[in-house]
């Protein structure tokens, strides 16, 4: 996938258009099976693969990335740190890696699935940084939040939440599309509440369950180039589903190869 | 089983290993004595307007205007040879076709964009691409489009990962699948549009298809990021204080420092907008603010502006190649406010 060029302008040179994303990601007890091939494996072996592969100059020099985890906790990847540290108290502009540089923690399965927060935490960051960068006068771009997730959101205690109790963050994220702060999309993958995800992003919850982690994170990452700012949050969600479409039947095929 | 891809006439391609995927289609290595790539399009919107695309393109190919387009050598245009489709599990048939490989003669042209980075390769100085090869890219890519433009081809998605550049700055052209043609039967409309590449006329739901100007504006953002180390002609955060939106909305707000010196704030070290000689500057102002030069015009411009008399070199650096028309260097102005474009020796450096 690398063009062959070793750098764009460095991301500090403010030369070209920044894109911040914030990958949400379920490390619940779910991601744990099935226990004889444990989705995080699969996870963690992506996450590898495609932040440590080769990616096109125009990726490279554009887009940061700031990884969000959760399950009974919500956590950030603090890159001086190279841990993940709970979100509370971090600071934002400190969370924010360029694409090429950034080398993902291994992530362990376990506990509740705090989604709403998660969610919440995850709007909040990516406000932060997006503001910090226009303040800084950086061609930043409104940011992307992509949520991977194998299970349903559960409250403190565990108990599952119905379509009622995840309205109010369903509503921040529809606010936020509306006023072009971000752009918010949830992929599910086998075992994943489809209908509860619809609640949450009625337009950009889809249901992956044929494709790998490795190439769910491809899709995004090149979509998030392909389309102009100035596409609706609606046509970018369309967009993630037709690469993905085209992704799955490529991958298939290249079963064959 | 291998993948195997075959022509309606049941002709085989062995496929070996992805090499690259795009919007729409994912590129494939061809096991072939000659060089070869396959793209393969999984899911295009309208199969069958899409496989009579790909006939069209391919009898086209024998056609005297791309004949002329395709003579030379290496061939600038990785003109469809024949249609392929392969069966896939799941019953659907998907379509493509076979082509040069560009790699055979071409690198990759984004690397141009960033010259700094750009360590040896062939060059004039033998240290990297200058100012020189950026020129000659600028050119090539003018005279490219004026022919096929001549032909009476549109390309419609004129953007740095379509092109391929060797290292005197030869400019070659992929995804023709993407253009814009007429058969004589038919008319193929081009779709694509990407950001930072789209004339403001093709904003908005109902606009324009692709046409020469489009072209020629996406052509205009390309020669100014070759002959500016990268930076796009429209990049800056909004001068009036509002948020930056993207390249496209500054585009479409006429926020570009050629045009409207205040209409955009850009860090002290992008490259100087002086470095340009006056008669490109003109024509960079007519293309984002005015008449629009056709790929004829700049092609004619570049080729004067490349000569040798018009040209000098930097005392300190041979790698700073500039215009006779400063009498003084600008990449040493740019080097004296945070960042060389173009570094002695070729490293990647940043003072
Ligand atoms: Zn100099």
């Amino acid at each position: 996938m690398s063009d062959g060029a070793p750098e764009g302008p460095a991301l500090s040179d403010g030369w070209v258009e920044r894109q911040p994303v914030v990958l949400l990601l379920d490390t619940s007890a779910s991601m744990a099976r099935p226990p004889d091939r444990p989705r995080i494996d699969e996870l963690n072996a992506a996450l590898a693969e495609w932040f440590e592969g080769e990616h096109t100059a125009r990726l490279r020099s554009r887009v940061e990335v700031c990884l969000l985890t959760f399950d009974s906790q919500v956590r950030v990847y603090d890159p001086q740190r190279a841990e993940l540290v709970p979100v509370a108290g971090a600071d934002p502009d400190a969370l924010f890696v360029p694409l090429g540089r950034l080398r993902p923690p291994r992530l362990v399965a376990g506990g509740l699935t705090r989604m709403t927060e998660a969610v919440e935490a995850g709007l909040d960051l990516a406000a932060a940084r997006h503001r910090s960068l226009q303040r800084q006068q950086v061609m930043v771009r409104r940011p992307f939040l992509w949520l991977l997730t194998d299970g349903a959101p559960s409250d403190p205690e565990g108990r599952p939440l119905d379509a009622r109790a995840l309205a109010p963050v369903a509503q921040r994220v529809r606010r936020a599309e509306a006023r072009d702060a971000c752009v918010f999309q949830a992929i599910g993958v086998r075992g994943a509440d489809l209908a509860l995800l619809r609640v949450l992003a009625p337009k950009a919850a889809l249901y992956l369950d044929t494709l790998g982690f490795r190439s769910i994170l491809e899709v995004l990452f090149q979509s998030s180039d392909r389309l102009g700012a100035a596409s609706e949050a609606e046509e970018t969600h369309a967009h993630i589903r037709q690469q993905a479409e085209n992704r799955r039947l490529a991958e298939e095929l290249e079963k064959m190869l | 089983m291998p993948l195997t891809v075959t022509t309606d006439s049941g002709r085989p391609f062995r496929l070996t290993e992805r090499i690259g995927g795009g919007a729409e289609g994912e590129v494939y290595a061809v096991d072939d004595g000659r060089a070869l790539v396959a793209k393969l399009v999984p899911d295009p919107p309208d199969p069958d307007a899409y496989r009579r695309r790909l006939a069209g393109l391919v009898r086209q190919r024998r056609e005297p205007r791309t004949v002329r387009l395709l003579a030379g050598s290496p061939p600038r245009v990785a003109w469809p040879l024949v249609a392929v489709h392969v069966r896939h599990p799941g019953g659907r048939r998907i379509d493509g076709y076979v082509m040069p490989d560009m790699r055979a003669a071409f690198a990759p042209f984004p690397r141009l964009l960033s010259p700094a980075a750009v360590a040896g390769g062939a060059s004039a100085v033998g240290t990297g691409p200058t100012w020189v090869t950026a020129l000659a890219a600028a050119r090539s890519l003018a005279e490219l489009l004026a022919g096929l433009h001549a032909e009476g081809y549109v390309v419609g998605d004129l953007k740095p990962e379509n092109l391929w550049a060797d290292g005197s700055g030869l400019v070659g052209l992929a995804d023709v699948d993407s253009w814009q043609f007429t058969d004589g039967a038919e008319v193929f409309p081009g779709r694509m549009r990407s950001p930072g590449y789209t004339a403001p006329e093709r904003f908005g739901s109902g606009a324009a298809p692709p046409d020469r100007a489009s072209d020629a504006f996406a052509l205009a953002v390309l020669v100014h990021q070759l002959l500016m180390a990268g930076l796009h002609p429209y990049a800056g955060h909004p001068g009036d204080g509002t948020d930056f939106r993207s390249l496209d909305d500054n585009v479409q707000n006429g926020r570009c420092r050629l045009t409207d010196r205040g209409s955009v704030v850009l860090p002290r070290s992008v490259p100087p907008a002086d470095l340009l000689p006056r008669r490109l500057t003109a024509l960079f102002r007519a293309a984002f603010g005015g008449e629009r030069p056709e790929a004829a015009v700049w092609a004619a411009e570049l080729t004067a502006a490349a000569a040798p008399e018009r040209l000098a070199v930097c005392a300190r650096n041979a790698r700073h190649v500039h215009t006779v028309e400063r009498p003084w260097c600008p990449w040493c102005d740019q080097a004296a406010r945070g960042a060389d474009s173009y570094p002695a020796g070729g490293a990647a450096g940043r003072t």
